[in-house]
């Protein structure tokens, strides 16, 4: 992993053109420079020279970017900014030390499966109990400072029970093809255990063996704070485990989390962590490069448009393989939304932490989104998810928003009920 | 930047658009040269009064003001070299006006050129001045700029499309010049004063803006010569024989060079030069254009033709003209670019010249740039982390200047003269045109509070 002094040919490489204004969500919105990749960069080059420090303003600006990398495809220059914000929040972590809530989260909750559903357990008990209700209703959300009730409205709706205590370890498939590790990442455990289904689904129907081996939290989340240290643990705990299963594919219906297993090598530098990112491949990687799927033959009759996680799109460089999929599925039709990979807002944490610019960003989605006319959203992360879903429901939309995997098994099932 | 002015100023605007922070000011100390100065505070104004009342405060206080569009210049005229008021006119960004009647449009100098041009090809105009910031960079500062692009052989500059201008001088008074008539020769010119001004006369909070009826449709094609010469003589032949293309693009070796290891998309690494060469208008004119086009190039010695037959091929042929900044780039980090102009005729000695100055200085150079109106791009490639290095662009620049002089050119094309080139100002326009100059910015600006430094004070 590269210090940002390390990274000074990268600073160098930047010419002020400026093209990045024309694409960066959060310039666009804002129209204010230090938003925008080029104020960054001049930013973080002037911080290495010693002529300004990590005052606060200073950890405000690098905490507002997406990561979204939009104006790193549009660079003349290549300038890899979405790395040059990672190194510059790793160096303020050690400056500064994390906030102790995201040190806590980081260190203790998600290095330990266990903790993070005892943290879900709460979390649904608090949405079912009826508390949630009364604390929206009474006003209290609104008396607590930044926005909180915007924030708790951005929590995913915690399922009962998670995803991983539903299925047995191994999954075997008939007439068995392939055999893979499966990677569910946390939202799908926690939040949308129906994602997880519906990938059984579709490999059990495909002649794929799924092994689900214990795993841990990705580390994107710490990785964007600048938490290192810990990216590094979980790492070393998912690759010892995926080891151990002896699976020769890792596969993950996680824009974010693909796009962190597979930089684990990088990050790491170690022989071991590069052939655990050779092995990992995006569920639309997955079935459109290595399996001959096919497609259920209940017709899924409905009208969709698909959103391209950055994730998936700019970090994987996925985004023709879910076309393809759901161009498969009998019945349904796939109809282009304007600004399809324009980022979504959501960006890991920066939903909670700049709630309104978030939502500001998410409100093109929305408007692009219902100018499509579709009856659902497609996606293939599901932090993507949940925001298109607030935005939609803020919007007044009942559209729902599903994942790829949900479109592909209810063709082999049938029914109609989504989302 | 003493508090009292910091509370004026807020008083003036909004207080979230008065700037302190060291931070947020720094973002607003450069524009798209290395030049680098910073802001003793950041103001973003939203009316011609605020403007107004922003400038007033500062004649009256002695305050450098330096007004600001996307800071995509390439000359480091908004640069704020004398700290001051960095005057950002971002926030003034509203289309006011789209007129199909009188082909005409109202605008706020920080609507950014693109927005502009899509808003009026939605009921079927155009607005041809095209810089390859348009993505990014504002009308005002095009205007102040008067900026240029690869259209311009056919269309013009942004100049031809200015009607009528609101503009705040700097003793804060509201001036209105031109109108809503192509026809206009009431009292001087100021219109055409003001625009090229590089934001030393005045700061623009409204235009009128002339449109035209859009074109049909567009035909490229792609030459390649064994030498400039080759594609000169092409670009000569093209006219001869009635055809006013939209664009000429040239790239020499080098640049051809770069961009094929960028991209590898299969251009003859021999090649001397390479022409991009489009046409615009009713479809049966622009096909007949095209093979006219063609067959020039044919008979001029071009070693490969090659004519876009849909939209996806248009982009392909374009898509090594784009990769253009990115790929050279990849040589050294910093590129110097140049726009020095000489009469079209003289394309082929200027870059004769620019390539002797390259091997004399020891340096890497690559051409490219608009061959049909002589706007040549030299792109110096250095380290600017090496002073020594850097000691030699400098003196490249400046014979390069020169030559672009001695061959009936001259400094600027359409970058402007800023702070990059004020040095150099008066070996074109002479002490008269200084002193006329001088002059004409004592009458507007008499405690030369607007932009100082810049254009007139090298
Ligand atoms: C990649 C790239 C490609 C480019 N290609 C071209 C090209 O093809 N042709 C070309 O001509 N230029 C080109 N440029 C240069 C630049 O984009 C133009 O000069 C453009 O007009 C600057 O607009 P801006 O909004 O960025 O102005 P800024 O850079 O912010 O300002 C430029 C000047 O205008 C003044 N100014 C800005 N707004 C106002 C206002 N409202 N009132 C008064 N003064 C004002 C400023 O004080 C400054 O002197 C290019 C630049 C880049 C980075
Ligand atoms: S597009 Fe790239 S080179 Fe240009 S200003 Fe932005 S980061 Fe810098
Ligand atoms: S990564 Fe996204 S949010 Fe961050 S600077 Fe680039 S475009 Fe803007």
């Amino acid at each position: 992993m590269k210090k940002l002094s390390e990274l000074r040919s990268q600073l160098d490489r930047c010419s002020k053109c400026g093209n990045c204004q024309a694409v960066c969500p959060l310039y666009l919105e804002t129209k204010r420079e230090p938003l925008v990749a080029r104020g960054k960069v001049f930013l973080l080059d002037n911080l290495i020279e010693g002529r300004v420090g990590w005052s606060r303003r200073m950890e405000e600006v690098i905490s507002l970017c997406l990561l979204c990398r939009t104006c790193e495809v549009n660079c003349p220059n290549g300038v890899q900014v979405a790395r040059l914000v990672l190194a510059a929040r790793a160096e303020l972590a050690l400056a500064r030390g994390l906030s102790i809530w995201k040190k806590t989260a980081f260190h203790y909750l998600l290095t330990s499966s266990g903790n993070l559903n005892l943290l879900a357990r709460l979390l649904y008990l608090y949405q079912r109990s009826g508390l949630q209700s009364v604390a929206r209703k009474s006003g209290l959300l609104q008396a607590l400072p930044w926005g909180l009730e915007d924030k708790e409205r951005l929590l995913p709706m915690v399922g009962r029970r998670a995803f991983a205590r539903t299925v047995p370890p191994v999954m075997e498939a008939p007439g068995e093809k392939r055999r893979v590790g499966y990677f569910y990442g946390c939202m799908t455990n926690h939040a949308y255990p129906g994602i997880g289904q519906a990938f059984l689904t579709v490999m059990q129907a495909n002649g794929v063996t799924v092994v689900l081996p214990p795993q841990v939290c990705c580390g994107l989340p710490a990785l964007a704070s600048g938490d290192r240290e810990a990216v590094v643990k979980l790492a070393k705990r998912n690759i010892g485990w995926f080891r151990a299963a002896g699976v020769d594919r890792v596969v993950v219906d996680c824009a974010s989390c693909g796009s962190m297993l597979k930089e684990y090598g990088e990050l790491m530098g170690t022989r071991e962590a590069g052939e655990f990112s050779q092995k990992v491949r995006d569920v639309a990687e997955f079935l459109t490069e290595e399996v001959d799927i096919r497609p259920g033959a209940y017709p899924v009759e409905m009208t969709v448009t698909y959103h391209d996680p950055c994730h998936l799109k700019r970090y994987q460089g996925i985004h023709r393989a879910p076309r393809e999929l759901l161009h498969a599925v009998p019945g349904l039709a796939l109809r282009e939304m304007e600004g399809a990979d324009r980022c979504c807002g959501s960006a890991g944490s920066f939903n909670l932490t700049h709630c309104r610019l978030s939502m500001r960003v998410g409100s093109h989605k929305t408007r692009n989104i219902l100018a499509t006319g579709a009856e659902a959203v497609v996606t293939g992360c599901p932090a993507c998810r949940l925001q298109l879903a607030k935005g939609l429901e803020q919007g007044g939309s009942a559209v729902p928003v599903v994942h790829t995997l949900e479109i592909l098994s209810r063709s082999y099932l049938g029914g109609k009920e989504m989302g | 930047m003493y508090q009292a002015v910091v509370e004026r100023l807020k008083h003036i605007v909004d207080g979230k658009n008065v700037v302190t922070a060291l931070e947020d000011r720094m973002t607003y100390a450069y524009d798209g040269t290395m030049q680098t100065g910073v802001p003793g505070v950041v103001v973003f104004p939203r009316t011609a009064q605020q403007v107004a009342e922003v400038l007033r405060l500062a004649n009256r206080e002695g305050i450098p003001v330096y007004p600001r569009g996307a800071g995509t210049g390439l000359s480091g005229g908004s640069v704020p070299e004398q700290g001051g008021i960095a005057l950002v006119l971002t926030d003034m960004n509203r289309i006011l006006e789209v007129d199909t009647g009188n082909l005409l449009a109202v605008v706020e100098p920080g609507v950014v050129t693109e927005a502009l041009q899509q808003e009026v090809e939605r009921v079927g105009l155009f607005y041809p001045p095209d810089p390859g910031s348009l993505k990014s960079c504002t009308i005002g500062g095009n205007i102040a700029e008067n900026a240029g692009g690869p259209r311009a052989l056919k269309y013009g500059v942004t100049r031809d499309y200015v009607l009528g201008l609101e503009v705040v001088t700097p003793t804060g008074e509201i001036l209105r010049t031109g109108g809503k008539t192509v026809k206009n020769v009431t009292g001087y010119d100021l219109t055409r004063l003001m625009t090229g001004s590089e934001g030393t006369l005045g700061v623009i909070t409204r235009a009128v803006l002339r449109l035209i009826p859009r074109p049909q449709d567009v035909r490229t094609a792609m030459a390649v010569f064994a030498t400039v010469e080759g594609a000169a003589e092409a670009v000569a032949e093209v006219s001869r024989r009635g055809i006013l293309p939209t664009t000429l693009e040239l790239m020499d070796d080098v640049t051809i060079r770069c961009v094929e290891n960028y991209l590898r998309m299969g251009l003859p690494l021999d090649a001397g030069a390479i022409l991009l060469i489009e046409v615009d208008g009713f479809r049966p004119a622009v096909d007949e254009a095209i093979v006219t086009v063609e067959k020039v190039c044919r008979e001029l010695g071009a070693t490969g033709v090659k004519v876009a037959a849909s939209p996806a091929e248009r982009e392909e042929l374009w898509r090594a003209r784009r990769a253009v900044s990115a790929a050279i780039v990849q040589l050294k980090p910093t590129k110097i670019s140049e726009d020095a102009t000489v009469p079209r005729s003289r394309v082929p000695e200027m870059v004769r010249r620019l390539k002797a100055i390259a091997q004399k200085y020891g340096l890497t150079m690559a051409i490219f740039g608009h061959a049909g109106d002589g706007n040549l791009h030299p792109n110096i490639l250095a380290d600017r982390r090496d002073p020594e290095e850097m000691a030699r662009v400098e003196l490249a620049v400046e014979e390069l200047f020169r030559a672009a002089l001695e061959l009936e050119g001259t400094l600027s094309g359409e970058h402007g003269i800023g702070s990059m080139k004020a040095p150099y100002l008066p070996l074109e326009v002479g002490e008269t045109g200084i002193r006329v100059m001088r002059g004409i910015k004592q009458v507007l600006d008499p405690n030369n509070i607007l932009s100082p430094g810049k254009m007139l004070w090298g």
